[in-house]
């Protein structure tokens, strides 16, 4: 890496590909797709550092969402699924299935468990908040509850599951690394 | 455990789930992307979000029952995912060593439990409750709690059905869950699992 890029160093790297992995997976819904379009992004990213196109007081995230989207039109074209002329700007996500292959089986596991050992209430709420798309108040208005308590509910289960999910993951991340 | 500082971005927090279920318009998912791109916060949000729908869609899909309206599976299917997802991570497994004898014991054990039949997910009243019957039950309990686990009804009947009363008043919305068992003798009782169902929002409501 050349001196202008330093600026890119491995933490930073290692960051933008796990966000460009999530973008392209949920475009792609191929992982091994998905890891390839991360590894061009971040090529591209890496010489125009080094040619001073991109540089730290730039939208870096900006900069490499851009890239991306062309790397992801050019795979949408190769596999014939978009016409030359279309973007995928407005292509529908594929399944949040797709998007488990970020996670290992482990830490999958875990955050089922997780799962299981919270009160009923408390899936409850979460059920509302993610599959019904329903804010804290509106919860609240259906369970007949504060919505102060719904979000203090909401937060602790949440809270929860992120433990259970970052637990022991320096043995486990291998899909997120 | 995780070390990335908890993102400050409220907008880009709450679209979080709307990214995962593909509701975010185009103009949000491409502001959020750019912010997740460099935000290790979110990008784990999105890692456990996305397990935890999938999971409940997983079982949703497989809850499916011919018939069924789209919303019903989409918003009954996701009720009984909640609790289905706890039975699949809590269902006993068998021992290592376990014979045909102690199999075909499950067996008879699983039959003597009686099925709940109706309510199930989304309702528009609930008139009765109603379950299959089993073989040699000498009559059921039955159960209902709402979210927080709160008992709200028990009544044991020798039909299989109880007709609902009217002292218990049900929100429309919240999830209620019954499950009833079937009583075999010797004070001994095998029940169903908690049925989740709820009342649907009414036609003129936003939701």
């Amino acid at each position: 890496m050349g001196e202008a890029s330093r600026w890119l160093d491995s933490d930073s790297i290692s960051r933008f590909r796990k966000g460009l992995r999530i973008l392209a997976l949920r475009a792609l819904g191929d992982a091994d797709l998905a890891e390839d379009v991360a590894q061009e992004v971040l090529a591209r990213a890496i010489v125009a550092a080094e040619d001073g196109r991109l540089t730290p007081d730039d939208n870096v995230g900006a900069y490499l969402q851009g890239i991306a989207r062309h790397v992801i039109s050019d795979v949408w074209r190769q596999q014939k699924r978009v016409a030359a002329s279309e973007s995928v700007l407005d292509l529908p996500a594929v399944p949040a299935s797709a998007l488990t292959a970020l996670v290992s089986d482990e830490e999958r596991s875990r955050i089922r468990d997780a799962m299981a050992r919270l009160s009923v209430g408390d899936r409850e709420v979460l059920r509302l908040s993610f599959f019904e798309d329903l804010n804290s108040t509106q919860i609240a208005d259906l369970l007949g509850q504060p919505s102060s308590r719904i979000r203090k509910r909401k937060s602790r289960a949440l809270q929860r599951l992120r433990e259970a999910l970052a637990r022991e993951s320096h043995t486990s991340n291998k899909p997120s690394d | 455990m995780r070390t990335a500082p908890e993102c400050q971005d409220l907008t880009a927090r709450r679209h979080v789930t709307g990214y995962i279920a593909g509701s975010l318009t185009a103009e949000e998912t491409r502001e959020f992307e750019t912010h997740l791109i460099t935000c290790e916060w979110c990008q784990e949000e999105v890692r456990l979000l996305a397990v935890i729908r999938a999971d409940l869609e997983s079982v949703s899909s497989s809850a499916h029952r011919p018939g069924r309206s789209r919303r019903f599976v989409a918003a009954g299917g996701l009720v009984a995912a909640a609790a289905a997802i706890v039975l699949l991570v809590r269902a006993p497994q068998s021992p290592p060593g376990q014979g045909r004898d102690s199999n075909h014991r499950a067996e008879i054990e699983a039959s003597a439990v009686p099925e709940p039949l109706s309510p199930v997910g989304p309702v528009d009243t609930v008139d009765e409750i109603r379950w299959r019957s089993t073989p040699e039950a000498g009559g059921y309990r039955l159960t209902l709690v709402d979210s927080d686990g709160t008992m709200l009804w028990e009544v044991e009947t020798a039909d299989t059905f109880a007709v609902f009363p009217e002292a218990v008043q049900l929100k429309r919305g919240p999830s209620y869950f019954w499950k009833v068992e079937a009583g075999t003798g010797m004070e001994r009782w095998v029940g169903s699992e908690f049925v989740p169902f709820h009342l649907a929002a009414s036609p003129d409501s936003s939701r």
